[in-house]
């Protein structure tokens, strides 16, 4: 059965239930109103990112479902930043996007796809410097040349080794 | 400066990064869609930054103030603690220093720590750089254990919560230094699940200067002169010396470890290890390093989920010390030679075990081995001649011989998979 899904900017998106339910948030949603045809209204969610998500959640759809459980910090701790081919063209999507896309599986409560978010910029960061991840990320400096040069004192702990 | 001052200065950093926050915050948002996330966004992408945490986080935090104040202020960023040591031993404050703040923030987070000093000097090492004020070989092996303790913070202070534990220590260690180092991880480890220790073979030393295993008993005062642990959440223990690992066997004869899932053990000397029979009723992955006179383990293993045995051989050993019985469920077997081997010898040094593995795993359906550079066939010619002495190997189908090179400081492994079943 299909369920309607209503943007922020009032477009609507008819999926099957299947693919709706990998977001934890529509699935609890669709069991608190039980069998019924009213559209779903998604206050945080734009049509283009919608689309992006439910594309991500139509390829995964036979996935197993995550338990709910915390990953442990354990299983974080092992956890690599590996992303699966298709998942890494999926999220290959200018900066804004990608953002985005993070924000939504974090309200719509899609766990795999807010790990696939993270970790790819996780690697966008890893092995920059940090004047380097501000340019990136178009983050301006914020720190005084004498709290940077404070910060580095402090932390030259981490640098001499 | 104390871990207290440490606290207060990090306190007062977060509480004027607040104002500043607020204060730009807008300037940020127009900028950097990065700085749209809210903070827990922010601190699981950081989470996700896997290297060690003291590179990631310093990194991080001279990004700007809010990622500052996130990154100190989010425990789970300081709970792994990886320590390697370069230096000598005269020169470690920053380590020191490393550890307590990584202490001090990770709140009450369970520990994963990995301590690896390796590469420090041996006293000859030492003397030969000429130190100003040299050490005496006494004062330099107190030293060793001081750097150690300091390490794990404070008189294991932390070792309640620390859940997984990785010492690796210097291969120049003397005896004297080894047992300051077994004086020092006494303790009673309620939490810890994965224990690594890594001390070089030395002469055995007496009894009375190893600490001996035992189980933890929660809310007892702690029992001096032992290593506590809790047989029921230990799931991989590795002990690469012989005289721990030697205590713990001791302790495995006596206790289930109902968890226990991986267990690597060197062990040298067969002497003196008891003969009853090991429970391990969970236990999957089983590694048998040895390096002087070879492979020796308990005659009897209660493991019925065993399916991952690893050999690893530096030299000759003798296929008598392999009791049949560990091989009678085994579904897969995984040899491994070590070293720099011509094909030739490799082969020999492999096959009498192979050979007494194979007439003893009757339920053996995959065997893998990782010996040298070139592909030999013979062990599939073993199968064969086994076969033809009556031993039906009936359910063995596929072998694989895995070739190993070095390219550019990597190992490379090449797969070549037969199949072997009985025609």
């Amino acid at each position: 059965m299909p369920v309607l899904l209503v943007t922020s900017d009032n477009e609507q998106f008819r999926v099957e239930k299947v693919v709706a339910q990998r977001s934890v948030l529509i699935k609890n949603m669709l069991e608190d109103v039980g069998e019924s045809d009213q559209p779903i209204p998604l206050p945080n969610v734009t049509a283009p990112v919608l689309k992006k998500v439910l594309e991500y959640c139509d390829h995964h759809q036979t996935d197993p479902l995550p338990t709910g459980d915390e990953p442990s910090a354990d299983e974080s701790r092992k956890r690599t930043t590996d992303i699966s081919e298709w998942d890494q063209k999926f999220i290959t999507v200018d900066q804004e996007m990608l953002f985005e896309i993070i924000l939504a599986a974090n309200y719509l409560d899609i766990k795999p796809l807010l790990d696939v978010g993270c970790k790819t910029v996780a690697n966008m960061i890893k092995g920059k410097s940090p004047e380097e991840i501000r340019k990136l990320f178009n983050i301006v400096n914020d720190f005084t040349p004498e709290e940077e040069a404070q910060i580095k004192k402090e932390n030259e702990w981490a640098e001499d080794r | 400066m104390s871990l207290v001052d440490l606290d207060e200065r990090s306190s007062k950093v977060q509480t004027e990064n607040t104002g500043d926050i607020v204060k730009e915050d807008s300037n940020q948002l127009s900028h950097s869609p990065i700085n749209k996330l809210p903070q827990e966004l922010l601190s699981l992408i950081f989470l996700a930054c896997y290297n060690s945490d003291m590179e990631r986080n310093l990194n991080l935090s001279l990004v700007c103030k809010l990622w500052q104040n996130i990154v100190i202020s989010d425990p789970r960023l300081w709970s792994n603690i990886i320590i390697r040591c370069k230096r000598d031993l005269t020169n470690l404050r920053f380590l020191w220093r490393q550890a307590e703040i990584h202490l001090s923030r990770s709140k009450q987070l369970p520990l994963d720590i990995q301590i690896d000093l390796r590469r420090l000097l041996g006293y000859p090492d030492y003397m030969y750089q000429r130190p100003k004020v040299p050490l005496s070989p006494g004062e330099y092996d107190d030293l060793t254990a001081d750097t150690i303790r300091r390490l794990l913070g404070n008189n294991m202070e932390h070792v309640y919560r620390w859940r997984s534990f990785n010492l690796k220590c210097s291969q120049n260690m003397n005896a004297y230094a080894v047992v300051k180092v077994w004086k020092i991880l006494e303790g009673q480890y309620d939490a810890l699940v994965d224990l690594l220790i890594y001390i070089q073979h030395l002469p055995p030393l007496p009894r009375f200067f190893v600490p001996t295993f035992d189980c933890c008993a929660t809310k007892q005062p702690i029992d001096p002169g032992k290593i506590l642990i809790n047989p029921s959440k230990m799931t991989s223990i590795s002990l690469f010396s012989h005289q721990i690992a030697f205590e713990f066997l001791r302790m495995a004869a006596t206790t289930t470890f109902s968890a226990l899932s991986t267990l690597e053990i060197a062990i040298t000397i067969k002497e003196g290890i008891s003969d009853a029979p090991l429970r391990l009723p969970r236990l999957t992955t089983l590694g048998l390093f040895s390096s002087l006179s070879g492979v020796v383990i308990p005659p009897l293993l209660d493991a019925p989920h065993l399916t991952d045995v690893t050999f690893v051989w530096r030299q000759d050993t003798d296929e008598k010390l392999l009791p049949p019985s560990i091989f009678a469920q085994l579904k897969a077997l995984d040899f491994r030679l070590t070293g720099d081997w011509t094909p030739e010898r490799a082969y020999k040094i492999i096959r009498g075990p192979l050979q007494v593995a194979l007439s003893s795993a009757t339920l053996l359906e995959t065997l893998k081995i990782t010996a040298g550079s070139k592909l030999r066939r013979e062990p599939i010619e073993l199968v064969r001649k086994l076969r033809a002495r009556g031993y039906p190997l009936s359910t063995l189908k596929e072998l694989t011989l895995v070739t190993t090179a070095e390219v550019d400081g990597k190992t490379h492994e090449k797969f070549y998979v037969f199949d072997v079943a009985a025609k």
